[in-house]
């Protein structure tokens, strides 16, 4: 039985002679590459199993890399073996088509483990973020039942201001902000409201009693 | 007072005895009275002073003397004046007829009061006086006054004559003409047409005859007063006009106070010198002239004198003379006469100052007022622009200050990423081999705890490194780096972030991106240290051609007034880094009512 092929993309080559120890008894290297470019030229000659790479890499950096692979290889398998542990990353990973996302200094206890589970199609990220991963972004709680309720008193003086007929401009000269400020907090009362324009906005104020026509 | 008033009071009862009596009865009576009365009275009784003018008293130059005469010998005299005035026939045709008949009218007032001093002004009553001798006021003192000195130079004064003479200089009056104005060739010569004004034309032309090379003379004795007018009107560049006395033109039309001077000065279209001071005003240019003012003094103190028993030979005054120079500033400056021209010790009249004299110190506040506000706006200009220039250096010098900052933490960033952290990670991974190789429980345990302590500061160098430098926003973007700060933010207990990104660019210049990014970061960190907030809502949107940043929280607020006063250094910072993308931070808050911090940061400017 052959051993499956790995390719090791690390630019830190005390991190890479590691984890060439690490991997010998099991998995067969066939290169060590050190930055983005040279691990896609490598993948293409080589065509390992599985890529194992670091994401901060020079020239091109781990995602980057991938996205240029994918280009030929839809179905090239990596494993991101990295030190950020921000579950943005990981996010970020997944969505490129990485199969593993592990971090560093887990690596003995994961990293074999994650390379197994890309060799089979599946997919592995480290459990403490694998957690963050799967609820998603955290969401604050949902605006309150009345949105009236959640007017600031700035942005009830902007709708009457709009009530009145006063444009953007004059309404930021009137209370002495900038017109970008008066356009984001109506904006926001539009989006909150589920409004498409000033007209809306002010009819739905006046039906709420908010302000005087 | 019956003698005085002429016809007796209780004329009625006169009348009555009038019928009764013959005419030569009454004189008699009547002069008795006079006699038994005078004595009387003689120490308050009027004196009789008989004035005979020569033209009569309306005309030039002699009205002068005439409206002053009686006032000012009244007021001098101990006792009261009785004037009477009489004046020669003017008409050139009166002839003997005309004497006589004055003389008798002389005769008749000094009959019904003696005359106690006859005063003759002017030539022409002087000589009346003079040729009827004989017959007229015998022994009565004569004060002959106003009267040309050569006139009565050869004239047969007796010793109950006084006189008050002047001196016309003609001569004089014509140099001086020619030195203010040396280029005059014509000089047009007013003078009259009546019997006394044809004999001073002999005279006068006798007396400039000796001027006859030098400039050509005119003499108006044969022109209508028209006629003058139109003269002085067409003459030429050279010309000069000179006004000595118009009492009748050719035609026998009478000119009184100076009128015809009025008028030729409105016509004329060449100066016009002249003989007596009051002339000036009138349009006479000026020089030496004769002033009546003092013809008249003299006279008074003449009466005088001779009213108060003084020997009347003993009266007669040295001739009355010009005096110095007198011009009128306005016509100087109506045909260009310079002040520098005028004689030695002239006086220059009707001065009218110009506005800047009239206004000299007030114009001169004026200025300084405005000189000094001049100088205060200079000096607040530089001031100004001194500000400005240390503005500009000041945030060219925190720029530099932020950017070196900026610098020097990546680079410290940079290395702990490029050589502590493999480092760790390295040590990790063998510990973790060691881990799995060796049997004893005992050094299996050391050996985790060895390797959780790796990890842990592995852990820390990174977070540290990321503070440092956050590395995300060049790896992920500014949008994906900001949902992870807000994660980050979201570990702490009760607060929650959330952002949403809307019409966000492609590419996002590093700087903007590092920028904005530091401004969230330093908005979330003040969210965590001050407002006791549950939610924060951070949004980031391509709007009017920039990035707008706004992170809005529901915590307990602040009083911005009192905020800007303290000006913490978080704002500031804030401020500062967006004035360097060329952005804007504006802070809305209230207490109680949440904060909302709005950045914006231009995208088409290249930020450096």
């Amino acid at each position: 039985m052959t051993r499956p092929r790995v390719l090791l993309a690390d630019d830190h080559r005390i991190v890479a002679e590691g984890l060439k120890n690490l991997l010998s008894p099991e998995f067969e290297l066939v290169g060590l590459v050190a930055d983005g470019r040279a691990l896609v030229e490598a993948a293409r000659a080589l065509r390992p199993d599985v890529i194992v790479a670091d994401i901060a890499m020079p020239s091109l950096n781990g995602f980057e890399a991938l996205a240029e692979l994918r280009k030929h290889d839809p179905g090239v398998r990596v494993v991101f073996l990295t030190m950020h542990h921000e579950v943005a990353y990981a996010r970020r990973a997944l969505e490129g088509g990485a199969l593993g996302f592990v971090l560093k200094h887990s690596a003995p206890a994961e990293l074999v483990t994650a390379i197994r589970a890309a060799l089979e199609g599946r997919t592995y990220v480290t459990p403490t973020l694998a957690d963050e991963l799967v609820r998603g972004p955290t969401q604050g709680p949902d605006p309150s039942a009345d949105p009236t309720g959640s007017l600031t008193a700035r942005q009830r003086e902007i709708i009457q201001l709009l009530a009145d007929g006063r444009s953007a401009k004059e309404i930021a000269r009137r209370l002495g902000i900038s017109h970008r400020t008066v356009e984001f907090h109506k904006y926001q009362m539009m989006d909150l409201l589920g409004l498409h324009n000033t007209a809306q906005l002010v009819r739905w104020a006046i039906q709420q009693g908010i302000v005087t026509p | 007072m019956v003698p005085r008033e002429g016809p007796a009071p209780g004329a009625a009862c006169n009348r009555a005895i009038f019928n009764h009596m013959s005419r030569w009865t009454f004189l008699l009576w009547a002069c008795l009275l006079v006699v038994l009365v005078v004595p009387d009275t003689a120490a308050s009784v009027a004196r009789r002073v008989l004035v005979l003018h020569s033209f009569g008293r309306d005309f030039g130059p002699f009205h002068v003397f005439s409206t002053e005469f009686r006032t000012a010998l009244s007021r001098a005299s101990p006792q009261p004046i009785d004037f009477q005035e009489l004046t020669l026939e003017i008409a050139p045709g009166g002839g003997r007829e005309g004497e006589d008949a004055l003389r008798k009218l002389v005769q008749a007032i000094h009959t019904t009061r003696s005359v106690e001093l006859l005063v003759t002004v002017g030539a022409p009553a002087a000589r009346f006086v003079l040729n009827n001798r004989a017959s007229l006021l015998p022994g009565v003192p004569t004060l002959f006054s106003g009267v040309e000195q050569r006139l009565l130079q050869d004239a047969p004064l007796t010793d109950r004559d006084a006189t008050v003479t002047v001196r016309i200089d003609l001569p004089g009056v014509v140099d001086a003409l020619l030195r203010v104005l040396p280029g005059t060739r014509e000089i047009f010569c007013i003078l009259g047409s009546s019997p006394m004004e044809r004999l001073w034309l002999a005279e006068a032309q006798r007396d400039l005859a000796p001027l006859g090379d030098r400039v050509a003379l005119t003499w108006s004795g044969d022109m209508s007063f028209g006629q003058m007018l139109e003269r002085a009107a067409a003459l030429q560049p050279g010309s000069a006009i000179l006004y000595t006395m118009l009492v009748l033109d050719r035609d026998g039309v009478p000119y009184e106070q100076e009128r015809a001077l009025d008028q030729l000065a409105a016509a004329a279209s060449a100066p016009i010198f002249g003989l007596f001071e009051h002339q000036l005003g009138h349009g006479v240019v000026g020089g030496p002239l004769v002033r009546v003012g003092q013809v008249t003094q003299a006279t008074v103190a003449a009466a005088l004198r001779v009213l108060q028993g003084e020997a009347p030979s003993r009266v007669r005054t040295a001739p009355v003379a010009a005096g110095l120079p007198v011009y009128d500033w306005r016509e100087l400056r109506r045909w260009g006469i310079r002040e520098a021209d005028l004689p030695a010790a002239s006086e220059i009249r009707h001065r009218q100052q110009t506005f800047w004299e009239q206004y000299r110190w007030r114009m001169v506040a004026v200025m300084a007022l405005i000189t000094s506000e001049a100088m205060l706006i200079v000096v607040l200009a530089v001031n100004y622009r001194a500000r400005r220039r240390a503005e500009k250096a000041a945030r060219s010098l925190s720029r530099n200050l932020i950017q070196a900052q900026e610098q020097a933490r990546a680079r410290v960033a940079r290395e702990l990423h490029a050589d502590v952290t493999p480092h760790l990670a390295r040590l990790a991974i063998d510990a973790a081999g060691l881990e799995q190789a060796v049997a004893g429980p005992d050094s299996r345990k050391t050996l985790r705890g060895l390797r959780e302590g790796l990890v842990s500061l592995s852990e820390d160098v990174h977070n540290l490194s990321y503070q440092l430098h956050p590395s995300m926003v060049e790896d992920l973007g500014l949008a994906d780096a900001l949902r992870a700060e807000c994660e980050r933010f979201s570990r702490h207990p009760s607060v929650r972030a959330r952002l949403t990104v809307q019409g966000l660019p492609e590419t996002v210049p590093s700087a903007t991106a590092l920028g904005l990014f530091r401004v969230a970061q330093e908005a979330l960190r003040n969210v965590v240290r001050h407002a006791g907030a549950c939610q924060v809502k951070v949004s980031l949107a391509g709007t009017d051609g920039g990035l707008q940043l706004v992170v809005q929280d529901d915590g307990t607020g602040f009083d911005p007034v009192v905020q800007a006063r303290q000006a913490t250094l978080g704002l500031a910072s804030m401020r500062e880094r967006l004035s360097l993308l060329d952005g804007e931070l504006e802070v809305e808050s209230r207490p109680g009512a949440g904060t909302t911090v709005l950045a914006w940061v231009p995208l088409r400017k290249a930020s450096p």
